[in-house]
Parts: C-alpha cells; structure tokens; sequence
C-alpha cells in the first residue's frame, strides 16, 4: 500500500510536536480525499432515508412546522429531522389516552440535547443553561445524560427557537446530539484533570467538530440565519445527503478509568501516554449496546482493537471510519444499520484494510492499557495543577426545578471561579478552583446542607444508572429512571446485611432494550419488558471490558430481590480479595461470558 | 270511525255551534294535522289586525309569540306576527294594536334580531303613533340592566304617542307565569278594545292548539334524554362535552338549534337551606298551584344559587335588617353578587313561615346549549359544549355554577359510578343561525370559547350533505395545550379538506392573541372569500362578537367599502348571522 508524502511527514514527527498538536486549538481541516458517495437512493432503502433523501439537508417541513399554530407538535418527516438538531418530540405518555377521549392531540413537547464535546461547560454557559430551563421549559430541569451533555425536557414547540438562540449566545449548540450522524464525543474526565486528559479532550472536541453537518439547516431554521439562494450550498463532505445509516457514537477513554464505557462506543480511542503527555490513542471499533427483545439478529456488542494511532491522526482516522460505515452500513433495515453490525459482517480485516487505503497509513499495533474502574471521583480532589476539583453526586443526572442542587450550581456559576464538568456517570464536576476560592464554593453547598462528602453513600447507589424512560420517552416499555431509586433502597439493605454497602457494584436499568444506561455493562443490568418486569442481566466486569448475559427474563421486583440476594451471600463469604461482584459470578458459574447473541435473547 | 260516545260529543258541540265557528273548528281540527310548523290561520277571520312583533335571541320570544298568536286566533281575530328584523317599520304608524315580546341581553342591550327595531324606534324618523300596545320584557334579574331593552321600548312607545294596553310586564328567566299572565290580560284587553266577545270554546290550551308546530316535548314536558357520554374537555376549568341520545323523544333538531338542559342543584347545599328552614325533607309546599316536596323544590324547582334582587326584597318583609339592605340597591347589588340563598340566610336569619322563603324564589331556568352535532351525521344523538360556568364566591372562593356542578356530578356518577344518567331536556330552535341552502357557498365561522359548537354541527352537516363549499373556522381559548376543543377533529377535518382553512388564537400561551386579531391578520383572504359570497357567522359572548364586528367593518373599509352599511345588508340578505349570548 503507498503512503503519501503528506502522512510520511506526519509519521516523522516527534510526539512531542503530535502532543503539541493536538493540544493546540487549531482546527485541523477535513481530510481532503473522501467524498460522500452513495448520493442515490437505494431502492430497498428505510422509510427514515427516504425522509433524509427528501429533506434537502436536513430542512424538510421544520420551519412550517413550527409556525403552524394548530398543533404543538410536528410532522413525521420532522420529527425525524429535527433529531439531526439534537431535538426529539415527545409527549407525556402518562396522559396519552385522557387527552385521547378529550379530543386533544398528546401533549408534545421537545427535549433538546446539546452538544457538549468532553462534558465541559463554562461558568457562563451554566448560568445560560440554568436560566433557559428555568424560563423556556415546562418543568424547569436538567437532565445530564449518559454521554456527559445535558438534556432539556418539555420545551413547547413555541420556545424551541428561543432557547437555542439564548444557547448560541453562548457557543453552544445541539447540532447532531441526535440523529444519524457522530454524536457528542465524550472524554474521561479523571486523571485528575492532567495534562494528558487536556490532550484527550482537545481531541475529543476536534472530532467533534470535524464530523459536524456542514448544511445550514440550524442556523436557518432555529437561529434566523438567511438562506443563500445565490452561493450553493457546500455539501455534506463526509455524510452525503443521507448522512449515516444509524447514530453514531465516538469517546476518548483516559486509563485507568472506563467510565466511559469505551468499548460500548461505534469508535474508542484509548489514550496511551503518562500524567503529563499524550502519546497516542489504542483505537477500538464496533462497539454499540442496543438490541431488541426477540430479534435474535440484535445483540450487544463490545468493540474490537485495530490498532494505535498518534494523536494527530485521530480525527482523520474517525472521519474515515465515519465515511466506512456511511459507504457499508445498513440503510434498508434499521436495526441493522449501526456499524457494530457492518463490522461483525466486514469484519476486521477487511475494515482495516478499507481504513488503511483511504487514510494512505496504517495503524501501528495497540499499546498495552489497564482499566481499574468506571465509578467518578467524588467530593474534593487536587488536579495535577495544584486547583481543585469538587465531584457532586446527582442522582441519575436529575437536576429537578428549584431542588437546592441546583440552586448551588447556580450560585457557585455566579461567583466565576469554576468551571463545570459533566461526567459520564451524570454526575456534576465543579473543575479550576483555585485553593483561595475553595471555601467560598464550599460554603455554597453547606449552605444549603448539602455535604461535599459523599463517602456515606453505598457503592451501589454511587453506580446506579437508569435511562429517562416513562413518561417521555416514547420506547419505554418499562419504567427507569423513576423507579430504579425505590429498587436500589431496597438492595442496599440486602447489601448491608451482608457488609457489601461500600463494594462499588454497578446497577443499570433502561425502560427498553436499546441500551441508553448500557445495562448490558452493568454488573446487575435490568431491561425493561413490560411495566413493572425486566430482564435480569449479571456478570458484567466492573470495568466495561466483558458484557453480562441473561439470566432471568420477566422478572418483578421480587423476582429480583429473591435472586440477588442469595447472590449478595455467596458474593460476601467466597469473593476472593478484590474481586469485583460482576468476576465472582462468573468465576462462581452463575452467570456465563457470553459468546454469542443467543445469551442475551431468551 | 268513531265510536258512538265520541259521535254523541261531537254532535251535541256542532249543534251548539254557528256557522262561522263550524267553519273555524274544521279549520281548527285540520289544522291538527297539518304536516309543516307554519301557522295557518283559521279561515274567514274578521278585521282588526293585531300585529305581534318578537325580538329575542333564545326562541323563547317565539314561543310566547306563538301562544299568543294562537289565543288571538282564538278570538276570531286577524293577527299577524314578525320577527322584528322582518318587519318593515314604515308599517308602524298604521299599526291598531301591536304586541311586542322583546328580551335584553349583557349590559342593556337588544338582541340582534331587534337592533334595526330599536334603533328606528329612538331615531328621529320615527313617526307618531296612534297604535294601542302591550309589551312583555324578558330578562334576567341578576343582570344590573333588568330588562331594560323592554323598558327602553316601552317609554319610546309612549314618547311617540302610543297607548299602554297594559302595565309593561317583565319576565325573569322563569318567564312562564309571568308570560301566561300579561297574554291572558293582554287579550281580555285587546278583546274588549275590539268589542270581541270570548269563544265559547275557552279550555284550548296554547300548547294543545298547534299541535303540529310543537314537538311532543317541550318546556312543559321535558324529554328525559339517556347520558352516553360526558367528557370533561379540560379539567379543571370544567368545560363538558356530552352526547345524548335523543332516540324514541321525536325530537329532529337542525344546526344552529340549541338544547336546553334542566339542571339540578347541589344535594348539599339543597339539605342545608332545608335544615336552615326547618323544613323537612319530604314535607309537601305549595307554591303557585303547584304542589311537591321540599326535596323537589329546592333540588330541581327552584334557584337556590343565585338570588336575585326581586328574591331579596321579597325575603326582606321578613327580617327588617334584611329591608334596610334591600332599600340600597347599589349595595345589595355588591351583597349578593358570590352569595347563594344559604349565605344569606345566614346573614338575615328568617324567623317567619319558612315555606314562604321559598315562595319568594325564582324558578331554576334551564340552560341553553347550541347543539354541537349533526343529526345527519349522528343519528339519534345530540352533543353539546357545555362551557364551564365558574364564578368567585363573595369569600373569594371560585365556585362551580349551577349547571357545569350539576354536569359534573353527571359525569362522576356515569363513569366513576357507572350509574345511567338522563338529562331533562328540550329543543330551542334558531332560525336565525342557519347553514346556506347552497351548498357551494363558502362560509367563514367565527367561534371562540364554548363559541365553537355549532360550527361542530355545521362542518358536520355540510360533510353529510357532500357540500362542496369551502369552510373557515376562527377559534379561540387560552391555552392550546389544554382548551383547544376537538382539536383532533379539526386536525382530522382539515386533513381531509372538510376544513378548508382554521385560525387559532390562544390569549394565555405568551401572547394576547384574539380572534379579531386573526380576522386582520388574514383580512386580505377574508375580503377575497367575502367577494366570493361567503356567509360569515359568528357565535359566543356578546363582548367577543361586538369586536368581531368592528373588526369586519374595519376591515370592509379598509378595502373601499362602507363598512356598516355592507354588514347591514349582509345581515339583513342572511350573510352574517349571529348567536350570542
């Protein structure tokens, strides 16, 4: 295979001019080579690709929509688009059927899901964050989700172009936090805010933006911008004008922390380096959680290695793998399409060799890596610069109107003397405090008697995560997020009676199986069935690096408790030293490393 | 054919009988059969011609003109009735004896159907006038302005020379007794200014004589409808759709009809006035002739809610604090506005014949609702929109009005109780508020709020009827998340093309956005729908419809035409059609 001057170069660096690199803010231009192709429709293409086919980039009938005053919702070729802006109509299924026989469409409303690359947020764009839930919501909350951003809940169809206005004043933006293109790309906020994780984040950022849309449909539609009929339109250079076949999802993992779950992501990069500099990423690929009960060609999957790169080669390496799976994925069945499946059929020797030819290099083989956990520092650490960092708990991510937490975010935003980081657990970081400052914030918080000390909370409460679920999300079989606090007070008293309430045993439960809490990385994952039953999944590693499998199907909660708990038992008398729940009950013949799709189907 | 009992009857009346009455009575018995609701009048009636003009927008102004029409009749005199709106005033001066039933609506004001009337009356063209008059006001006396369009008319009669044939009558919502008596002293006086002697035959009953024109259920005789379905629309504002079957009652309505419904009173507060009285539940009361327990008045007879002034200075003989209040009208006014007749016996304890409390009441009225559906496209069913009635008790309390409390308990006991629930109801007709006989007409309907039912029964109708014409709908509420009523139909219709076009104001979602404002906003497509002879009708309060028309005439002369007199004219040829209330 030739590799091209261009990358000859690029290999002869010193990585020390790589780290520089990508350190600096300086955004690297797309690779030049690629172009979409595929532009015609496939006869045997999804319902959802003749919608992108006939949306003129992502415009369709959004902004008619939004002024039509007879319903608070938006057609169907709409409500596909609008995920593409990071936005998803819902409506309060709760109420569903009384507003059916009271002539009354559901009641809509929207979430809107903002970019947030790395999880990080100013100061000033909490309180601009804080202030649109509060002004243009119907409830007023945050919600920090599973991919370190932050959703809004409730906006009616009327607010949706104020709130992004007010967000645009402050550079954000939810282009592409959901539909069929790379979403937000996450970054392990831990090592202590080294050096090395300002690295991974600036790469994280850098493939954010290299895989953005580049139509205007955004700025036109929600920010005013004038449509330019004269200049034509660059087009979509990476995705074409059907973009991808499925969501797409990218994160940087910063050893020894998993907690982003690298190997659940379409595309990992793990980095590989010291405390103080980025040496290069192990990248692994074809990971994605989601399946559907029953169909049997579902199945979790954990992604695969194919190799390292230098940290100035990853945003190149994600934008082709990118345009891989835009030119092999799926487009005619849906639940096919995401590229875990287009890798399982490729497989990785063809994609490699793809890769190689379009990129004009190859990967070196992986470096070594050890992950040790996935649960967030809590409470109050020193970052590598000598500031301070306060880790906050927020129970499934949930910032409720008015609750004190959120009150002392708000007020610790005020004072301009930290910065926010949201993390992949939907916990809350306030980062940068300086050693003068630290009281001040603390005060916040006590002032409300809110401690900064979460020690006292049991392990498995600090790694419980559930999916938002009922009523909004119109998947939900089950119940998650309202739910799963009941059932884990009751584990913990299970756990306690046999001294476990510190072991940090990961719970996950979604409402559907698609996977949004990565349940099927949960030492305990629960999927939900029906109202009121789940599927209970065990034997998870505690550090995201081997799936768990079936074990029970349809369970109530009682069904649950009954079988946890003598678990619970084994668990605390036979574990060998710093064995983790998920490794003991494989160790211990209760649950099975699954080898193929058949052990998370019943 | 008959049998000889009845044979006998019938010959010994004929043989008392002379020919002129022979003639009348064949009219009469004919007459009883007579398939269309016209009135045919008698055969060979003499001179003079009494004129009956009525103005109201219920149809209970018809109904007394009927019945007085009919009794007149019965005197064998010539009489001729008009709805005032039909009438040509350049008549009035030659008018002998003229009756006049006219009702007052919102602050004082007439009724649409008597604007023109009124208006010529107190104009300087009016002429002298040497008619002999009888006027029967009707009116609702917990309105400030009490009949006042009546009083209004009746001073203008004088004014102009004309001459009271009797004292002016005023009719509260309760009209019946009132009504019975000025038409019996009304027609004695007629009589005897005409030198007519009675009839022999006097025992006809007015609802007895046209038979034809009256459905078997009426006022008198409610039809106790089966509840299919009620549906609170938007809790807790407490607005009620509920459908009815009107299966077996005979009763065919059309749209633009309304249905009135006799609510009942709260049991609760019934029990309490009966213990404040000491009046024993099924203990039997007489009132006006009519005799039934104390349950039955004070829960379905009687208006226990709302006493008016006229109740509080009848109660004021007895207790003299009481009188003292009821000397101020001005206060008793602001006394009794939140106060049901519990809270001022309360107040003014009664110590005398508490069954005489109750006579002093006013009859509990039914409630009027313009039917929301189509009998063609709904066989045996009649809807309704029963908007909430909601008022702020004088403690500030918001309270449950008479009508939307007794719906609400309806629909507790049919779907939380599963209990079958029946309505007493009956059918108002409004000929003013009809569809086109064209079915290629367009026709733009403005209906906010409760506004909207009829339109429900019209795009309904034109659907059964395959009218081709276009239909636009103008709705309004306050918030569309919770108060926009049968938006999935509307959805539904519009989608299908049934609706042509719909325009949605919502005052309460940010912006105060009304109607009116929509009617501007669109003025240019409205003007182009007016030149292509659409009928504009309009339907909900009277505040509502008085901005509605200024914005039409606005909009008129914003396009070169004189605004009023192109409104006038369409009113006048049945292109702009009201029903407010």
């Amino acid at each position: 295979m030739s590799i091209d001057s261009n990358n000859d170069k690029l290999m002869n660096k010193t990585d020390e001019q790589l780290s520089a690199e990508a350190n600096a803010a300086v955004q690297i231009p797309p690779p030049k080579t690629a172009i979409a192709k595929g532009e015609e429709l496939a006869a045997d293409s999804s319902a959802v690709e003749k919608i992108k086919d006939r949306s003129d980039y992502l415009r369709g009938d959004i902004a008619t929509g939004l002024e039509d005053e007879l319903s608070g919702g938006l057609s169907e070729d709409a409500q596909v688009l609008i995920k593409f802006h990071g936005i998803y109509q819902q409506d309060n299924r709760d109420i569903r059927a009384v507003r059916a026989s009271q002539k009354l469409e559901a009641d809509y409303s929207f979430m809107i899901r903002l970019r947030v690359p790395s999880g990080m947020l100013t100061a000033e764009q909490w309180l601009t964050v804080d202030s649109v839930a509060a002004d243009l919501t119907e409830n007023g909350g945050i919600r920090l989700t599973t991919r370190q951003t932050l959703q809004f809940h409730g906006a009616p169809k009327e607010n949706l172009r104020s709130l992004l206005q007010s967000c645009a004043q402050r550079l954000l933006d939810s282009i592409a936090a959901c539909g069929d293109v790379n979403r937000n790309v996450m970054c392990s906020p831990h090592a202590n805010l080294s050096p090395l994780h300002a690295a991974a984040a600036n790469t994280a950022a850098k493939i954010s933006e290299a895989l953005l849309p580049t139509s205007r449909a955004y700025y036109e539609i929600w920010l005013g911008e004038e449509k330019l009929a004269a200049a034509p339109e660059i087009k979509e250079p990476l995705y074409g004008k059907h973009y991808l076949p499925r969501k797409f999802k990218i994160a940087v993992a910063v050893p020894p922390a998993n907690d982003v779950d690298i190997y659940s992501q379409d595309i990992g990069f793990i980095a590989v380096g010291d405390d103080e500099q980025l040496h290069g990423f192990n990248v692994v690929i074809g990971g994605g959680l989601g399946m559907t009960h029953g169909d049997r060609a579902t199945y979790p999957r954990l992604g695969d290695a194919l190799g390292f790169c230098q940290p100035s080669q990853a945003v190149d390496v994600a934008w082709h793998l990118a345009a891989i799976q835009r030119d092999y994925g799926n487009r005619s069945n849906r639940k096919q399409s995401r590229f875990k499946y287009t890798v399982a059929r490729l497989g990785m020797d063809f994609i490699t060799k793809e890769l190689t030819q379009r990129l004009g290099f190859s990967l070196s083989p992986s470096k070594p890596i050890q992950f040790t956990h996935r649960s967030d520092m809590l409470g109050w650490q020193q970052q590598s610069n000598g500031n301070w960092s306060l880790g906050l708990f927020v129970a499934n991510g949930r910032l409720a109107t008015e609750t004190p937490l959120k009150q002392s975010l708000r007020e610790a935003a005020a004072l301009s003397c930290c910065e926010f980081l949201m993390t992949p657990n939907q916990n809350i970081m306030l980062t940068n405090i300086a050693d003068k400052n630290r009281a001040r914030i603390e005060a916040v918080f006590t002032r409300r008697n809110l401690s900064t000390d979460f020690s006292d909370l049991s392990g498995l409460h600090k790694n419980a995560m559930a999916c938002v679920a009922f009523p909004t999300c119109p998947l939900a079989m089950a119940e998650a997020e309202r739910y799963l606090p009941s059932l884990v007070e009751k584990l913990e008293a299970e756990l306690s009676a046999h001294g476990l309430q510190k072991e940090a045993i990961s719970i996950r439960m979604t409402g559907c199986p698609n996977g949004c809490a990565r349940p099927y990385l949960g030492e305990i994952g629960l999927v939900g069935k029906s109202l009121g039953r789940y599927n209970l999944y065990l034997g998870a590693s505690a550090t995201g690096e081997r799936l768990s499998s079936l074990v029970g199907e349809n369970y109530t909660e009682a069904n649950i408790i009954a079988t946890l708990s003598p678990l619970f038992a084994e668990y605390a008398k036979q574990r060998q030293a710093a064995e983790s729940f998920g490794d003991f009950l494989i160790r211990s013949g209760t649950a099975k490393i699954p080898t193929n799709a058949a052990d998370f189907h019943p | 054919m008959l049998s000889s009992e009845q044979l006998n009857t019938v010959e010994t009346l004929v043989k008392e009988l002379d020919e002129r009455q022979t003639i009348w009575l064949s009219g009469y018995l004919s007459g009883l059969h007579a398939p269309a609701a016209t009135l045919s009048p008698p055969p060979a009636l003499p001179t003079p011609t009494a004129t009956i003009l009525y103005g109201s927008q219920s149809g209970n102004g018809k109904s007394i003109a009927d019945a007085l029409a009919a009794t007149i009749q019965q005197r064998r005199l010539k009489v001729e009735m008009f709805s005032m709106n039909d009438y040509k005033t350049a008549r009035l001066k030659k008018e002998k004896f003229l009756f006049i039933i006219i009702s007052t609506h919102g602050e004082g004001e007439p009724p649409d159907a008597a604007t023109e009337f009124y208006q010529f009356l107190h104009s300087a063209r009016a002429p002298k006038l040497t008619t002999a008059y009888s006027l029967l006001a009707l009116g609702d006396s917990s309105y400030e302005k009490f009949c006042q369009t009546g009083r209004d008319i009746d001073g203008r009669l004088r004014e102009l020379g004309a001459v009271a044939l009797t004292e002016l009558a005023e009719c509260d919502l309760d009209f019946e007794r009132v009504a019975e008596q000025w038409q019996a002293t009304a027609v004695e006086s007629l009589a005897q200014a005409t030198q007519v002697s009675p009839p022999r035959i006097t025992t006809i009953k007015s609802q007895i004589v046209l038979p034809s024109s009256l459905p078997l259920y009426n006022r008198q005789n409610p039809f106790h409808a089966p509840v299919l379905r009620i549906l609170p629309l938007n809790p807790p504002r407490h607005t009620f759709h509920l459908e009815l079957s009107l299966e077996e009652s005979g009763l065919n309505y059309r749209p633009g009809d309304s249905l009135a419904i006799f609510p009942e009173n709260s049991m609760g507060l019934a029990q309490q006035i009966a213990e404040a009285l000491s009046l024993s539940w099924h203990e039997e009361i007489e009132i006006d002739n009519q005799h039934a327990t104390v349950e039955e008045w004070l829960l379905r007879r009687l208006d226990i809610a709302q006493p008016t002034l006229p109740v509080l200075s009848r109660l004021s003989e007895m207790n003299s604090d009481l009188a003292i209040l009821a000397a101020d009208t001005t206060k008793a006014r602001a006394y009794l506005s939140g106060r049901n007749l519990l809270d001022v016996l309360n107040d003014f304890p009664l110590n005398q014949n508490k069954a005489a409390v109750l006579r002093c009441l006013r009859q509990l009225t039914p409630r009027l609702y313009s039917l929301a559906s189509s009998a063609m496209a709904r066989e045996g069913e009649a809807h309704l929109l029963a908007a909430r009635d909601v008022y702020q008790n004088f403690s500030g309390m918001m309270q449950l009005g008479v009508c939307s409390s007794y719906l609400n308990r309806l629909g507790e006991n049919l779907n939380h109780h599963n209990e079958e629930q029946t309505v007493k109801v009956f059918l108002q007709s409004n000929e003013n508020f009809r569809l086109p006989d064209d079915n290629s007409a367009p026709i733009i309907m403005i209906g906010p709020g409760a506004g909207v039912a009829p339109f429900r029964a019209f795009v309904e109708e034109r659907e059964a009827r395959g009218a081709d014409g276009k239909n636009w709908l103008f709705f309004g509420e306050r918030h569309r998340r919770h108060d926009f009523y049968y938006q999935t139909e509307w959805q539904t219709h519009l989608r299908r093309g049934l609706l042509s076009r719909m325009d949605v104001a919502f005052s309460r979602d940010g912006h105060k956005v009304y109607v009116q404002d929509k009617l501007r906003l669109q003025q240019k497509l409205l003007w182009q729908w007016l030149q292509d002879g659409a009928v504009i009708y309009v339907c909900g309060s009277i505040r509502m419809a008085k901005d509605v028309h200024e914005t039409l005439r606005e909009i008129i002369e914003n396009f070169g035409s004189n605004g009023d007199e192109q409104l006038k004219n369409m009113q006048e040829t049945g292109r702009y059609q009201r029903d407010v209330y």
